[in-house]
C-alpha cells in the first residue's frame, strides 16, 4: 500500500479542528508539565554547581584562645603544628585587627553591627585549605586537639545544608512533574478518545472495506503527536524565558554563586523536554488506541 | 469459494449457540440466500466470513484463504476481496454519494487517478450518475442502498455479503434491488444474501440455505423456495 503522508496529515487535522477545546487543553497540561521536567534538569544542575563550588572553596577556621595569641611563640607553636600535616596545603594567620576590617567591609551598609564591636571583638584566627576537602573533618578534629584552639569551624555543613535543601526542592518539583505529565497523558488519551468516538463511522466502514490497522491508525497517531510536540513547544519557550529572566538576573546580582547554566546544557534541557513531550504523547495516544480502536 | 467445515459458534458471555456444526460449499459465480427466523444465526454467518467473528469450532475456507491460519494482519485484505452491504446501509452522512464511494479506495490507498475513474464507472453501474453530488439523507432509500452496493463493489471484490438488503425497503424498490445484485452475479461475483423477504426468494429461485433457531442447517436447496 502506498504510504500516504499527506492524507493522514489532512484527517488528523480534521480531527483537531473537531475539538479545538480538548486539543488546547492537552498542549496546555504538556507545557506545564514539560516546564516543572525542565526547571528540574536546571535546577539538578544548579544544586551540582553549587556544592562543587563552595566544596572545593570550603576552609577550616581555627580560632585561636585571646590569652595564648598575645603569646607569639605559642601561637608559632600552633602554626608549625597545623602546617606539619600533611592534608594542609595552606595555612594564613588572621589576626584581630584583619577580622575587624573583613567584618566592616561585610557589612559596610550596616552601621549598626559595626558599631556594636570594636578591634579587639574578634578572635584572631587561622584558615587552613587542604589538598582535598574529603579530609575537612578528619584534620578538623586533629585541630581541635591542639592546646590554646578555641574553636573549629568549616562551612561544610552550611554549604551542604543548602545543597540538601536544593536537592529536597528538586525532588519535590521532580514528583510534581511526575504528576502532572501523568495527567497530560490522560488528557492526550482522551482526546484521542472522543476522536475515535466521533469517527466511530468511518473507522468501522474502514475495516468493513480493509483498510489496515495502520492507515486507520496513523491519524490518532499524528494528533497525539501534535499535541505533545506543540506542548514542549510551549514548554521550551518558558524555559527559555526563565533562563533569561530569571537565572540570569540570580547571577547578574549576585555575581560570586556561578548557577553554571550554560547554553550546552539549556539546549540539553529543551532536548530532554521534546523527548518527554513526544513519549508521554504516544503513551497517551496507544493507551486510547488500544482501549477504543479494536483493529 | 466459500467453504465452512462443522463450524460451531457459541457466545461466551451467554452460552448461546448462534451456529451449530454447520457444513456449507458455495462455489465461485453462485448466488446463494441465506433464510431462517431471527436467532437462527444468519447475522453471525456472515460476520465469521469477515472475520469480524471467530468461530468456537470448525474450519473456514473464504477466497481461496484459510480463516484460522490467517494472521490478524492480513484480515484487511481479506476483506478487500468482500462486499458487504446492510439493512442500514452504513453510509457517512457528512460525505457525498460520490465521496461515500470513493472513501473505500482512498482507505485501502488507491491512487486519486485510480479512484477517479473506478467511482465515474460504479455510479454509471448502479443508476445514481446523476446524484453523485447529493447526500445520503437527500436519497431515498433505495438510492441509498444502491450507494452502498457501489461502495461494496467500487473495488471489484470476488465476494458479495449482504445482510438484509431489501429489510427497509418496499417491495417495487426491493426488486430494483435485486435486479442489481443478480447482474452483478453475472459478472461472476458470488453473492450470499440473508434475508427474511419471501418475495425476493421466490422469485429468484436460486440455492436456499435454511437455518433454524440454534444455528442448524435444515435445508440447502438448489433452486428452492421460501418456506418454514
Amino acid at each position: 500500500m502506498a504510504v500516504r503522508p499527506g492524507y493522514f496529515a489532512k484527517e488528523a487535522f480534521s480531527n483537531i479542528k473537531r475539538n479545538v477545546l480538548m486539543f488546547t487543553a492537552a498542549i496546555l497540561a504538556v507545557s506545564i508539565s514539560l516546564l516543572l521536567v525542565g526547571s528540574v534538569f536546571m535546577l539538578v544542575r544548579v544544586v551540582r554547581n553549587i556544592t562543587f563550588q563552595f566544596r572545593n572553596d570550603v576552609q577550616i577556621n581555627v580560632f585561636i584562645r585571646d590569652e595564648a595569641n598575645s603569646k607569639r611563640p605559642r601561637v608559632e607553636t600552633m602554626y608549625q603544628q597545623i602546617d606539619d600535616m600533611p592534608e594542609v596545603s595552606r595555612i594564613d594567620y588572621v589576626s584581630k585587627k584583619m577580622a575587624y576590617e573583613e567584618f566592616v567591609d561585610l557589612f559596610a551598609n550596616q552601621p549598626a553591627f559595626i558599631e556594636a564591636i570594636d578591634e579587639e571583638t574578634l578572635p584572631a584566627s587561622f584558615r587552613v585549605s587542604l589538598h582535598d576537602t574529603d579530609d575537612l573533618e578528619l584534620v578538623s578534629n586533629r585541630i581541635e586537639k591542639i592546646a590554646d584552639v578555641d574553636e573549629v569551624k568549616n562551612a561544610l555543613e552550611s554549604v551542604e545544608k543548602v545543597s540538601s535543601v536544593l536537592r529536597v526542592l528538586s525532588l519535590g518539583v521532580l514528583s510534581a512533574a511526575g504528576i502532572l505529565v501523568v495527567a497530560a497523558a490522560v488528557l492526550i488519551s482522551n482526546t484521542i478518545r472522543l476522536a475515535i468516538f466521533a469517527r466511530r463511522r468511518e473507522i468501522a466502514i474502514m475495516k468493513l472495506v480493509g483498510a489496515t490497522n495502520w492507515f486507520i491508525r496513523w491519524p490518532f497517531i499524528l494528533e497525539g503527536l501534535a499535541q505533545g510536540v506543540f506542548g514542549a513547544g510551549v514548554a521550551v519557550l518558558l524555559l527559555a524565558g526563565l533562563k533569561r529572566f530569571a537565572i540570569d538576573l540570580v547571577e547578574e546580582m549576585v555575581p560570586f554563586v556561578p548557577l553554571g547554566i550554560s547554553d550546552g546544557w539549556m539546549f540539553l534541557t529543551f532536548a530532554a523536554v521534546l523527548f518527554t513531550g513526544s513519549i508521554v504523547a504516544v503513551l497517551g495516544t496507544v493507551f486510547s488506541l488500544r482501549k477504543y480502536l479494536e483493529v | 469459494m466459500i467453504r465452512l467445515e462443522n463450524v460451531t459458534k457459541v457466545y461466551e458471555q451467554n452460552s448461546v449457540v448462534a451456529l451449530d456444526r454447520i457444513c456449507i460449499d458455495i462455489g465461485k459465480g453462485e448466488f446463494v440466500f441465506l433464510v431462517g427466523p431471527s436467532g437462527s444465526g444468519k447475522s453471525s454467518l456472515l460476520k465469521i466470513l469477515t472475520r469480524e467473528l471467530v468461530p468456537s469450532q470448525g474450519r473456514i475456507w473464504v477466497a481461496g484463504k484459510e480463516l484460522g491460519t490467517l494472521s490478524n494482519w492480513k484480515v484487511p485484505y481479506l476483506r478487500r476481496n468482500i462486499g458487504s452491504i446492510f439493512q442500514d446501509f452504513k453510509l457517512l452522512s457528512d460525505k457525498t454519494v460520490l465521496e461515500n464511494v470513493a472513501f473505500a479506495l482512498e482507505v485501502i490507498g488507491r491512487s486519486k487517478s485510480a479512484i477517479m475513474q473506478q467511482v465515474p464507472q460504479i455510479l454509471e453501474l448502479v443508476g445514481l450518475k446523476e446524484k453523485a453530488l447529493h447526500y445520503p439523507e437527500q436519497l431515498s432509500g433505495g438510492e441509498q442502498q444502491r450507494v452502498s452496493i457501489a461502495r461494496a463493489f467500487v473495488n471489484r471484490p470476488l465476494i458479495l455479503l449482504a445482510d438484509e438488503p431489501t429489510g427497509n425497503l418496499d417491495p417495487a424498490t426491493s426488486a430494483g434491488i435485486m435486479s442489481l445484485l443478480d447482474r452483478i452475479n453475472r459478472t461472476g461475483t458470488t453473492v450470499l444474501m440473508a434475508t427474511h423477504d419471501k418475495d425476493v426468494v421466490n422469485r429468484m429461485q436460486r440455492r436456499v440455505i435454511e437455518l433454524e433457531p440454534g444455528g442448524r442447517l435444515v435445508r440447502d436447496e438448489a433452486h428452492g423456495v421460501y418456506q418454514y
